[in-house]
Order: C-alpha cells, then sequence, then structure tokens
C-alpha cells in the first residue's frame, strides 16, 4: 500500500529540523550569561561575549547546520510570518524605547520602579511573539525565562537578578550544548560525488 | 518516471513543501543518495517537473531546485488522485 503524506507536517519537520542544533540556546545562554557578567567585569567584556553568541549562531548556522541539512527557500506563508515577526518585534523594542526614555526624561509617563517590570513584559513579549511566528515551541519556555530573569533584577535588586541570569544562563547553555551534540551524533555531512 | 515511483523516496513531496531546495536538503529528506538524486532530477527536469538553477556559494557549485507550475499541478493532481483511492476504499 503506498502510504499517505501528511504535507503540512513534513513542511512542519523541515522547518523544525533547523531549530534542532542548540545554536539558538546557546545565542540566548550567551545573552543572559552577558547580563551576569557586566556588573563583575569591564562592559567591553561581557559585550564581546554576547558578539561570540551571535558569532557563534551565524558561523554554527553556516558551518554546522547548512553543510548537514542543506540550503532550503521556504514558501510565501513563511516568508510572511517572518516579516510578520520582523514588524511586531519592531514596534515592540520602539514602544519599550519610547516607554523608557519618556520615564527617563519625566515626561508625560512616570513609571518609576515600573519601567524595569516594563521593560521585563516587552521582552517576554518579543520572544512570545518569536516563539509562536517562527513555531518555535522551546522558545515558549526560553522567554519566560529570559523575561523572568530580568523581572527578579527589576523587583528583587541586581544580587538576585544576576543569581538569576546565570542559572538561566548555564541551563540554556546545557540544553544547547546537548540538542548540538545529539544533532552532530544524527546528521552527518553527505558524499557529495 | 511517474510521480508515484517509491513515494517514500520521490523528491516532488519536499519540493512542494517549500519554494527551492539544493541536493543536501533533498538527500537529507529523501535518503537518496546522491547519484540516485541526480537520477531522479535529471528525469523530472526533462518532463519538466523540476527546475535546476546552479550558483556559486562561497564560490562552491551549488544547486537549487524548484518545482515548476507544471511540477506542481502535476503533484496535486497525483495527490488528489491518492486521495480518492483511500477515500473509496471501504472501512
Amino acid at each position: 500500500m503506498a502510504p499517505t503524506v501528511d504535507l503540512e507536517r513534513v513542511e512542519q519537520q523541515v522547518w523544525t529540523a533547523y531549530f534542532a542544533d542548540g545554536l539558538w540556546e546557546i545565542f540566548l545562554a550567551t545573552l543572559m550569561l552577558t547580563s551576569f557578567l557586566r556588573p563583575y567585569t569591564d562592559s567591553l567584556w561581557a559585550y564581546l561575549l554576547m558578539a561570540g553568541g551571535i558569532l557563534a549562531m551565524i558561523l554554527g548556522k553556516k558551518h554546522i547546520t547548512e553543510p548537514r541539512l542543506g540550503r532550503v527557500k521556504f514558501g510565501p506563508s513563511r516568508e510572511a510570518r517572518r516579516s510578520r515577526l520582523m514588524a511586531i518585534i519592531l514596534i515592540l523594542v520602539i514602544v519599550t524605547a519610547v516607554l523608557l526614555a519618556l520615564a527617563q526624561l519625566g515626561v508625560g509617563v512616570r513609571m518609576g520602579n515600573w519601567a524595569g517590570i516594563v521593560l521585563a513584559g516587552m521582552v517576554t513579549a518579543v520572544f512570545l511573539f518569536t516563539a509562536y511566528l517562527l513555531n518555535f515551541r522551546r522558545m515558549y519556555g526560553y522567554a519566560w525565562v529570559i523575561g523572568g530573569a530580568i523581572f527578579i533584577t527589576e523587583v528583587w535588586g541586581e544580587a538576585a537578578g544576576m543569581w538569576a541570569n546565570l542559572i538561566g544562563g548555564l541551563l540554556l547553555l546545557a540544553t544547547g550544548l546537548f540538542l548540538l551534540a545529539q544533532f552532530l551524533r544524527r546528521h552527518n555531512v553527505p558524499e557529495m560525488n | 518516471m511517474s510521480l508515484n515511483d517509491d513515494p517514500g523516496s520521490t523528491p516532488m513531496h519536499p519540493l512542494y513543501v517549500v519554494d527551492s531546495a539544493d541536493y543536501t536538503f533533498l538527500m537529507h529528506h529523501t535518503g537518496l543518495t546522491w547519484g540516485n538524486l541526480a537520477t531522479h532530477l535529471g528525469k523530472l527536469e526533462e518532463a519538466g517537473y523540476v527546475a535546476i538553477e546552479k550558483q556559486f556559494v562561497d564560490r562552491k557549485p551549488n544547486s537549487m531546485v524548484r518545482l515548476t507550475a507544471v511540477g506542481r499541478a502535476a503533484f496535486q493532481t497525483y495527490k488528489t488522485q491518492l486521495q480518492g483511492v483511500f477515500n473509496d476504499l471501504p472501512d
């Protein structure tokens, strides 16, 4: 009997395969570990770590994921979702920046301690939207971990926030490295003749 | 070549759900070797079902394959016919 093929499921599997390499987790871990390190070290080192995370993600996608899974261009519906995601993130970043700037200047909005909590909410929202629009389910969890660390920093102070960032960052790093090892074990670079 | 030659390994399924993809992607999703895939794609190209665009990525040759309008329509017909066969079967 010829097997029936659920094409939507095939498309979903194809899409999620590109998130199975653990590189997103490693990148998000460097963001949290940067927040942990910043009060301890010169800001430059912390930002270098963040740049390292971004570089690891770009180079990893190019030299680890792509040779194993190949290059693919997704259809118009995925592209539309990606454009919507960019628009939403841009709006949220602008709204957050304006609110924080107004609060700093004391113009119009008097947010006081609420500024940090609003920031935590906005960051969580950005990651939740990203998870939704990318169909990247694990990111729903990461949104709460990252947003939660910012919330803890704002409500209980920097010391508590540093612990939250360290624990969250190490959890994400461990998850990312585990997924990366699993990905490398499962996918070899195919032989081309 | 017909579209239902070994449905599990035809490159038509993965190509139908994306815009275009390279050989590595298709090898990964069909389980075919490079040689078998090249033969499959050659026949599909001859039939006008796929278009192969050769390009260079980082100075390395890379071919992107996409379904043509004819190929997409043929696959849709095949899919409808296949669904019809299963709908007609008794429970």
